[in-house]
């Protein structure tokens, strides 16, 4: 080990942190510097103006309830998607024989891969309330149809029910892969106790997915607080604003009425809350975690 | 033996039936994808075409410039993913390897940025891209996405298990560090190179926000870009036309799915990484 920092490290970590500070840190500095300043793009000039984008986005009901938006979309999906990928996980782990479990496995993990795009697409073309086939489905059930994405209620829903299907599977293997951590002598010694399957996931298989369990809440949370392309693609924000999120608000702020300073303050606001949110939930999480 | 059976039945028929969902919406695009405009407007909406058509991908293709959103698509992927590959192993190779001031801090400040995604600051980044008259480039799109600090993060965790002596030994024969990285890093680390990649060029593939704000006309449209343009929303086209046009899309990332997919799932399994 030298002290001193050798020549090849200097010349990988140079440019390295010169990116960073181009296009990570600048920008959220940046962000900061435009907030501060009523920047519009067709402008010239930016005068400061001290904190008024942000009094004004914090009394601004549409930036309020995009943020409402956003946490119904991600304290919604996140439990949904978890709960189906550690439901999955804990049923393929009964299976017996490699093949079948790799092909659920496969199977469940499809619609990850594929982009958010094209499903969003498929989604909204299931969903269309007088064309649609959901609605005929219902109705082999005898269900009445459902309004769906052009309901005001029912829109929110819709897209959380479509993101739920959509990422179960990445989950899923998460909570697999730690179920295979869990080493077989810990089976055999229930076993001998006389535990039952149910008994083996209670007292053996759960307490041991915590860590996988905690990985997952905050690359959920984190991937759903920045939600985009399906309220973009699927309502654009609609119907009346019940699926405008944060980050479709800022690309509209930024891009449609130019305001960048505004956007930014939002966009600031917004990070600080994934921020805020990241650090509470490892500080809960860390507490409960289980080794063996 | 025979509750056992049971069990086993229930879990196939609970299996059975998300898997049926997970492929239900799959399976009725392509159905609607070869389905006649007509029977677009059918009520109740039928599962089958009643009259099978090819039309569907002849007009999308020669609506929208599909090879070119395919180039677009593939440039960005495959530039994104090798400087992504090279950065990522070699910043990995540093930090897991070298000892120096300040390693930790500076480790955990690159770490950092992970809840600094370009999703959240994509404002001013846009603005930093034009300030570099990079808006409406290549350069715009791939530069702000060049290094992964996750791809740092999954690359670095490998390379640490590969043996010190490996390295004592080479450098005893007077190997530098750039012949260290090529002879000893790069063939010790494959199987997490080869994941890394698969893993960075579908999610290249699949990005939108980034694509959509920083293409400003459509001789640079990604798949993605090209296809939500084509679908429209407040005009929408026909869904027979929209369905054969996603599945241009997804086509693609769904053979490399079938190829690489015990790759793909690993690299998620190693790291925790999102698409």
């Amino acid at each position: 080990m030298k002290q001193h920092v050798p020549r090849f490290v200097l010349c990988i970590l140079i440019p390295t942190f010169v990116w960073f500070a181009i296009f990570r840190f600048g920008p959220l500095l940046y962000a900061l510097f435009l907030s501060l300043h009523k920047w519009s793009y067709w402008d010239n000039v930016h005068p400061f103006v001290g904190f008024r984008n942000y009094i004004s986005i914090l009394h601004d009901n549409l930036f309020l309830h995009s943020l409402l938006n956003t946490f119904y979309f991600a304290f919604t999906v996140t439990p949904l998607q978890i709960f189906i990928g550690l439901l999955s996980a804990l049923l393929l782990d009964e299976l017996i024989g490699k093949i079948r479990k790799g092909f659920f496995r496969s199977v469940f993990f499809l619609p990850v891969v594929v982009s958010g795009v094209g499903v969003s697409l498929i989604w909204r073309w299931l969903y269309d309330p007088t064309f649609g086939y959901l609605n005929e489905i219902l109705s082999f059930f005898s269900l009445p149809p459902q309004g769906w994405l052009r309901s005001y209620s029912q829109a929110m829903p819709s897209i959380i029910i479509m993101s739920a299907w959509k990422n179960f599977g990445f989950y899923m293997v998460i909570f697999l892969t730690a179920l295979q951590g869990i080493p077989e002598s810990l089976y055999g010694a229930a076993k001998i106790d006389g535990a039952n399957r149910i008994q083996l996931i209670k007292y053996i298989k759960l307490p041991l997915l915590i860590p996988a369990f905690t990985v997952s809440v905050v690359i959920s949370l984190i991937g759903a607080l920045q939600v985009f392309a399906e309220p973009y693609l699927m309502t654009n924000g609609g119907p009346g604003y019940a699926t405008t999120v944060t980050v479709l608000l800022i690309q509209n702020t930024a891009f449609t009425e130019g305001n960048m300073g505004r956007a930014s303050a939002m966009s600031f606001v917004l990070f600080l809350i994934i921020f805020i949110i990241t650090l509470i939930e490892i500080k809960l999480f860390r507490k409960r975690e289980v080794s063996y | 033996m025979a509750n056992k059976s049971k069990t086993q039945v229930a879990l196939y028929i609970l299996l059975g039936l998300m898997t049926l969902i997970t492929l239900f919406p799959f399976l009725y695009a392509v159905l609607t994808a070869f389905k006649p405009l007509q029977e677009m407007s059918f009520i109740p909406p039928r599962f089958f075409p009643e009259h099978f058509t090819t039309y569907n991908f002849k007009y999308v293709w020669s609506k929208i410039p599909i090879p070119l959103y395919l180039f677009n698509s593939l440039v960005i992927a495959v530039a994104v993913t090798s400087s992504v590959i090279f950065t990522s192993s070699i910043v990995g190779f540093v930090f897991a390897k070298y000892g120096f001031r300040f390693k930790e801090p500076l480790f955990m400040l690159l770490l950092s940025t992970m809840m600094l995604p370009i999703q959240v600051i994509f404002v001013p980044t846009y603005l930093v891209v034009s300030a570099f008259h990079m808006g409406n480039s290549y350069w715009g799109i791939i530069l702000p996405n060049a290094i992964n600090i996750f791809g740092i993060f999954y690359m670095r965790e490998f390379i640490i298990q590969i043996p010190q002596d490996l390295f004592d030994a080479a450098r005893l024969d007077g190997c530098s560090d750039l012949k260290l990285y090529f002879h000893i890093v790069v063939p010790n680390s494959v199987p997490a190179i080869v994941s890394l990649s698969i893993f960075q060029f579908i999610w290249t593939w699949n990005d939108f926000l980034w694509p959509l704000i920083v293409a400003q006309s459509n001789k640079l449209f990604t798949m993605p870009v090209g296809i939500s343009a084509f679908a429209g929303f407040y005009a929408p086209k026909p869904n027979n036309y929209v369905m054969s046009a996603a599945i241009f899309e997804m086509v693609p990332v769904i053979i490399a799915y079938f190829i690489f997919q015990r790759h793909i799932i690993r690299g998620v399994t190693l790291s925790g990484m999102k698409f």
